[in-house]
């Protein structure tokens, strides 16, 4: 698997590498670029992402996967490898509720070792409200 | 060895296990109506859950093991439930933070079981840890930290004090 970024301009391959992992098509994942031409992930609201159907938030637990994913993707985006990169491990803060509608994620890569990459996650909703931040750590050999 | 399922229904308080099946099994919960997740155990200050094996939630198509984030969903989830049934009030709770350590890589065709425990809780936080399974119960393939938010309905944040202008606040674009 060898994308770089510019995979970005061509859409039918940016779906190809997404459908290519399973649990980020079940997520409904979407790579886009927002008007200053920076790469962000989407995921696009559903009503199996609801975590707690009395305030209708979307579950913790899918916000986390959904940050997970972009990270794996941006990490594919700048590594050429034949294989995926593994997640070492990660923590997530989760800073308000997701509420039920799209949600956004934007992923820096804070270093890019020859067998780590450190990347941090900035998750958002409408308004540029942050509701949560992630820090993960990938395995890229 | 004992099989984990039946080591946590004998450990954990019959009351509690059929509350929390009910309600955390309920049709109308539209994420666990897809994961299928089932309680096998809760009891105070311990809850176990298993999460049924399924294509859908594979992170890497070549080996068949899970993507970590279905496992952070399983583990957010019954963590929930462990500090629900640890301080066993009726008070809404928030996730504050979730640290997941990935272990190993999932078997394919297996389910996970997950057990925690709340080691700790004060009047806000209440503080959690535990591992993901797969059979082996000597072989974890993941283990979670993560902390909770109590009564998250409760009164407002104070006023800003008279120093609050010497603090950086975070742009919040």
């Amino acid at each position: 698997m060898s994308q770089q970024f510019s995979f970005l301009l061509d859409q039918v391959s940016a779906e190809k590498l997404v459908s290519s992992i399973p649990y980020a098509d079940y997520l409904g994942i979407c790579i886009e670029q927002d008007i200053n031409g920076q790469i962000r992930y989407r995921l696009p609201f559903q009503e199996k992402h609801i975590g707690n159907p009395m305030i209708r938030a979307i579950h913790g637990g899918v916000i986390a996967g959904f940050m997970e994913c972009a990270a794996s993707l941006a990490v594919i985006g700048i590594i050429a490898h034949d294989h995926l990169p593994k997640c070492v491990n990660m923590t997530t803060e989760y800073l308000r509720s997701a509420k039920a509608e799209d949600a956004f994620a934007q992923v820096a890569i804070k270093n890019s070792g020859r067998r780590i990459v450190h990347l941090s996650v900035h998750c958002w909703q409408e308004d540029h409200r942050q509701v949560s931040a992630g820090h993960y750590r990938f395995r890229v050999t | 060895m004992e099989k984990l399922e039946d080591a946590a229904d004998k450990l954990f308080n019959p009351e509690f296990l059929e509350i929390a099946r009910t309600q955390f099994a309920k049709n109308s919960h539209p994420l666990f109506n897809e994961l299928k997740p089932e309680v096998l155990g809760v009891g105070e200050g311990r809850a176990v859950m298993r999460l049924p094996y399924d294509e859908r939630f594979v992170g890497d198509p070549v080996s068949g093991s899970l993507h970590g984030g279905v496992i952070a969903t399983l583990m957010d989830s019954v963590a929930g439930l462990c500090v629900m049934a640890t301080i066993k009030l009726p008070v809404p709770i928030a996730t504050l933070d979730l640290r997941m350590d990935y272990l190993r890589p999932t078997k394919r065709g297996e389910d996970i079981i997950a057990e925690v425990e709340c080691y700790h809780f004060t009047k806000t936080v209440a503080f959690v840890r535990g591992y993901a399974r797969q059979g082996d119960p000597l072989e974890p393939v993941a283990h979670c930290s993560a902390s909770f938010m109590l009564s998250t309905k409760g009164p407002k944040a104070p006023e800003p004090g008279p120093f609050s202008s010497l603090v950086t606040q975070e742009d919040p674009k």
